[in-house]
């Protein structure tokens, strides 16, 4: 029950969906169901009238044909009691009665013959051509009714004493004393009575006969059947059960309507017509009207074509081409094939694609001025961020995500406390700046990109106002001004070094006198240590001065020679030699941080270079690994050789280098210890170029770094 | 559901009891092949009559044999001598007529006293009609207006008057013979009517001789259609001079004994015929022509007598 109703909405929908099935629907229902239904009552109805119709038409002509009859019987009857002379009051008189019936017979039509019966049923005359019969007796089966009732009498289908089959009717004759003398008798014409009945209706398909009480035929429209029991198709039977009615039997072959109804004297009559002719009419009619209902069918058909053709197509069209429109990125150009009418389903054709178009115009110079603006905003060097009233980023550019190392996915539509680009609250300038009361705002702050680098950036933020003036946003635009800030810094830095070679130079000049008298001393000190057997210690001690101030009146000379730039000649070093001596150099540091040392020497490292500033180098790199690693780790150290380079590789397993750091790794005075003065890799960066070498770093956060040295054979 | 299912059952019980109904009607007609003679005298309500008790009947099972008699002698004369088996007779006119026992004006007590009467010759009354086929003096309205004319006695009184020019009367023919007719109307309103004055007139023609002013005054059945149709009256019998004719079945004593089955729609009949019933089927047979059988057996069905078809 419940899928049937449903499938009945569906259909409903289905059809209220689309204007062609309404219509088709709308078609069907209202013409060409209510038309078939007004052809079926129009036929039913003619039909019904015809039947009626005929009915009572051949109600009506049973009836005249009866009426008729009974007139005709009633005025024998009075013709008869006038040739008898009844109540004349006069004696029997059989020749005036023959003479009388003579002239009667001459003048009726419906009158065959006449005679007259005495009481004794001997037969005195028969008119017209016996005036006188002798010992001719017969029987006339109406004779004793007529004795009785003094009443005339009709009488069946019988035998005259001819020995013909007639109908007749009798009168009695009374003499002067009103007693009963005997019957004058009446033949009737049976073509006559025929007559009569085919009188009635010319038409073809009628047919009538009248019957006596016994059923024979009497008279009829078929002479043929006059005298014969009739027809068992028809309603014999009836006709004096029912005194009248109607009937519809199939007579001679064919379906009939027959009516029937009794005479006044004990004949009967059955008239009827032929189905096939009677609604011959109605045929016509509903042929007529089948062709009728046919053209306004087909008519309504073509109405409705013409109507979907003219009316649903363009709007079908139309509604395609709004379906078209909604799917449409771009703005297409209407199809022209199709013209468009001058109706008003055209001038509606015709706004709705000059409204889609202009629509698709506007997109278009929508989208372009929004691509021009987009470009705009990506195009402009600065990185860009807007927020809307909530502090909710709407939008940022490519520069932007550059920036900060996000992409625009993880932005927009975060709240811009949440954005990853700071450490802390205190150091958000951009919100600040962006959700200050100030309209705008101008300074300059830092943030943090996804690879934790700092930026120092300069912000600049806007309010958004809609048309009534409400906040419904703001802008930032932030450029990154790190790089603009470490050249400034460098160039300080530069001045600064200047000073510092300047003052280090005075200081190195200072030096080298007290230097040049302690390695004097010194070189003495230890020869006399040698020589006086000393302890072991002593003379340790001594050996280290003597080496340390070496040194350090070297690296005074190395340093004069650096800020003079000259270069003591390259010779020929192992770095084997070299790394076994810095290593030998902070054994003591080593052991006190339980730092492990494990040497892979491949090769010696035989190259041309400078071995006391290769000391230095390497002595630089090792301190900072050792610093690395605070406590416990193992010191790496590789020396290896291919075709190209010897190279030598020094890793640790400390802290690793902070990315954000690795850039300025090399910088002077960059250090992230808290006493490092920054100068170390980068000298030992320099040292190692200066000896056609090549120093890079490799350093995962948290395991350890590895310095290599390339050096080119 | 359930409906549907108790319609059916309806259904098909109303079919069977139709085809049971028409199995009884089968076996009627082909049982009971005898036929009745029935008589009538030879005016319009007796053909009616005739032809409804033939209907009815029909209906029984019986075949039927219609005979018209002339007058009141002669089918009494064929009913006695069984020729007839039945036919409708007015209470008086056997009483004065056959029983030769005079008129009786109290119309229970003339039933009551015919019935009796006949019993004897093995003739049964069944059970009479309210239908009083009684005689009246008729005349136009105009004329009966124009000189104040409302019971016979009035009639009589304007005749006396020598001064008015005397008036014609038409009767048919049994009333001038009977002893119930003319002469007993003179006798009991002291008056005579002269012979020249005596048009004698088929029952039929009696109503119209008195429209078309040949006769003043007519003694015709006060149940005649044609009086009010014509704007004629009837008389007042002041004196009671017309004695009621209430019509009754008569049938043979054989007949009822042997089909008893016959005395129910026969009584039936007479109980729904009134004076009111009967002039207007004799209107419509004699002013409108209409046919006796048809009139007849549409009054049948309209009393529920006779079953439409």
């Amino acid at each position: 029950m419940k899928t049937i109703t449903k499938q009945l909405i569906r259909l409903f929908e289905s059809v209220h969906a689309s204007i062609l099935r309404k219509s088709v629907m709308i078609f069907v229902f209202i013409l060409v169901i209510p038309t078939l239904m007004i052809y079926q009552l129009i036929i039913n109805y003619a039909e019904d009238m015809i039947e009626e119709d005929i009915i009572s038409e051949n109600v009506a002509n049973t009836e005249s044909i009866v009426k008729r009859v009974n007139n005709e019987i009633s005025s024998v009857v009075l013709q008869l009691h006038l040739m008898a002379g009844n109540g004349e009051g006069s004696e029997i008189n059989a020749e005036r009665m023959y003479e009388r019936s003579r002239q009667a017979i001459a003048q009726s039509s419906i009158i065959r013959s006449i005679y007259y019966l005495d009481d004794t049923s001997n037969v005195i005359f028969e008119s017209p051509f016996a005036p006188e019969l002798e010992g001719v007796s017969y029987h006339y089966p109406e004779f004793d009714r007529i004795q009785w009732t003094h009443n005339y009498a009709v009488s069946s289908v019988i035998q005259n004493f001819s020995g013909e089959d007639i109908v007749s009717v009798g009168i009695p004759v009374f003499d002067e004393k009103n007693a009963f003398q005997g019957a004058l008798i009446a033949e009737f014409s049976q073509d006559y009575l025929s007559e009569i009945v085919r009188s009635i209706s010319m038409s073809e398909g009628h047919f009538g006969m009248m019957v006596d009480l016994e059923g024979i035929v009497l008279a009829s429209t078929n002479e043929q059947s006059i005298g014969s029991a009739i027809s068992s198709d028809l309603p014999s039977k009836q006709i004096f059960e029912e005194v009248s009615g109607v009937a519809r039997s199939s007579y001679g072959g064919n379906q009939s309507i027959i009516a029937y109804q009794t005479l006044r004297d004990e004949w009967g009559l059955v008239y009827g017509v032929s189905e096939d002719i009677a609604f011959a009419p109605v045929r016509k009619l509903s042929l007529v009207l089948t062709l009728s209902f046919l053209g306004i069918l087909i008519l309504s058909f073509f109405f409705i074509v013409a109507g979907i053709r003219n009316i649903v197509y363009p709007i079908i069209r139309l509604t395609d081409y709004a379906k078209d429109y909604r799917e449409k990125v771009f703005y297409q150009e209407h199809d022209p094939s199709q013209s468009v009418r001058k109706d008003e389903v055209g001038e509606l054709t015709r706004t709705i694609i000059s409204v889609g178009n202009s629509n698709y115009e506007k997109q278009h110079q929508l989208e372009e001025s929004e691509r021009y603006l987009n470009d705009m905003i990506e195009g402009i060097p600065y990185g860009m961020i807007t927020i809307n009233d909530h502090a909710i980023v709407t939008h940022v550019n490519n520069r932007f995500e550059n920036l900060i190392g996000y992409s625009r996915n993880d932005l927009v539509g975060k709240s811009l406390s949440e954005l990853p680009i700071k450490s802390t609250d205190e150091d958000f300038m951009l919100l600040k700046a962006l959700i200050s009361e100030d309209p705008s705002i101008e300074c300059e702050s830092y943030i943090i990109d996804a690879n934790g680098r700092r930026h120092i950036v300069n912000i600049a933020t806007s309010r958004f106002y809609n048309a009534q003036n409400k906040i419904i946003g703001s802008i930032a635009v932030l450029q990154d001004i790190s790089q603009m800030k470490m050249l400034e810094s460098r160039l300080k830095q530069n001045d600064k070094l200047a000073l510092i070679g300047q003052i280090t130079t005075g200081i190195a000049h200072e030096i080298k006198n007290p230097l040049a008298i302690l390695t004097g001393s010194s070189e003495m000190l230890r020869e006399e240590v040698e020589e006086a057997n000393s302890s072991e210690e002593i003379l340790e001690l001594s050996r280290d001065i003597d080496q340390v101030v070496k040194r350090m009146k070297l690296i005074v000379n190395n340093f004069l020679n650096f800020a003079k730039v000259n270069k003591a000649d390259a010779r020929p070093i192992q770095l084997k030699k070299v790394i076994d001596e810095v290593l030998h150099l902070v054994r003591f540091k080593l052991k006190e941080l339980n730092i492990e040392v494990v040497k892979h020497y491949e090769t010696s490292g035989d190259l041309v270079g400078f071995y006391d500033e290769l000391i230095q180098a390497f002595l630089n790199i090792i301190l900072n690994a050792i610093d690395a690693m605070k406590e416990e780790g193992t010191l790496t150290v590789t020396i290896e050789e291919d075709e190209k380079y010897v190279h030598v590789a020094i890793g640790d397993t400390g802290t690793g280098i902070v990315t954000s750091n690795l850039e300025w790794l090399f910088d002077p005075f960059f250090s992230t210890k808290e006493e490092g003065n920054g100068l170390g890799l980068t000298i030992a960066r320099d040292i190692i170029k200066e000896n056609n070498g090549d120093l890079t770093v490799e350093s995962v956060e948290g395991e350890g770094t590895t310095i290599h040295c390339w050096f080119q054979r | 559901m359930r409906r549907f299912l108790l319609i059916i059952g309806c259904l098909t019980f109303l079919i069977s009891c139709q085809s049971k109904e028409e199995i009884k009607q089968k076996d009627a007609t082909e049982s009971a092949h005898l036929t009745i003679k029935l008589g009538s005298k030879a005016f319009t309500e007796q053909y009616l009559l005739m032809k409804m008790t033939a209907l009815l009947l029909m209906e029984e099972g019986f075949d039927i044999d219609e005979m018209r008699f002339l007058d009141s002698p002669s089918i009494r004369d064929a009913f006695e001598n069984k020729v007839i088996d039945l036919y409708w007779e007015y209470t008086n006119t056997a009483k004065t007529i056959y029983h030769k026992s005079g008129p009786g004006y109290d119309s229970l007590k003339a039933y009551e006293s015919v019935k009796k009467e006949d019993e004897k010759n093995d003739i049964i009354w069944l059970e009479k009609s309210d239908f009083n086929s009684s005689w009246g003096l008729i005349m136009k309205e105009s004329f009966a207006k124009q000189h104040q004319l409302d019971s016979v006695s009035d009639l009589v009184t304007y005749m006396s008057n020598q001064e008015h020019p005397s008036l014609k009367m038409a009767t048919n023919d049994e009333y001038l013979i009977r002893e119930d007719g003319l002469s007993h109307l003179e006798d009991v309103y002291q008056f005579s009517v002269n012979k020249d004055q005596l048009l004698a007139v088929d029952s039929e023609l009696l109503s119209l001789a008195v429209k078309e002013s040949r006769v003043q005054v007519a003694v015709g059945m006060i149940t005649d259609s044609r009086i009010k149709d014509y704007h004629l009256i009837v008389l007042e019998d002041n004196r009671k001079a017309f004695p009621p004719y209430d019509a009754a079945p008569v049938v043979q004593r054989k007949m009822i004994e042997q089909y008893p089955e016959i005395q129910e729609p026969l009584e039936k009949l007479s109980a729904s015929i009134t004076n009111e019933e009967m002039i207007g089927l004799n209107y419509r047979v004699d002013v409108l022509h209409q046919d006796v059988g048809k009139v007849a057996k549409a009054f049948l069905q309209d009393q529920g007598l006779l079953r439409v078809e």
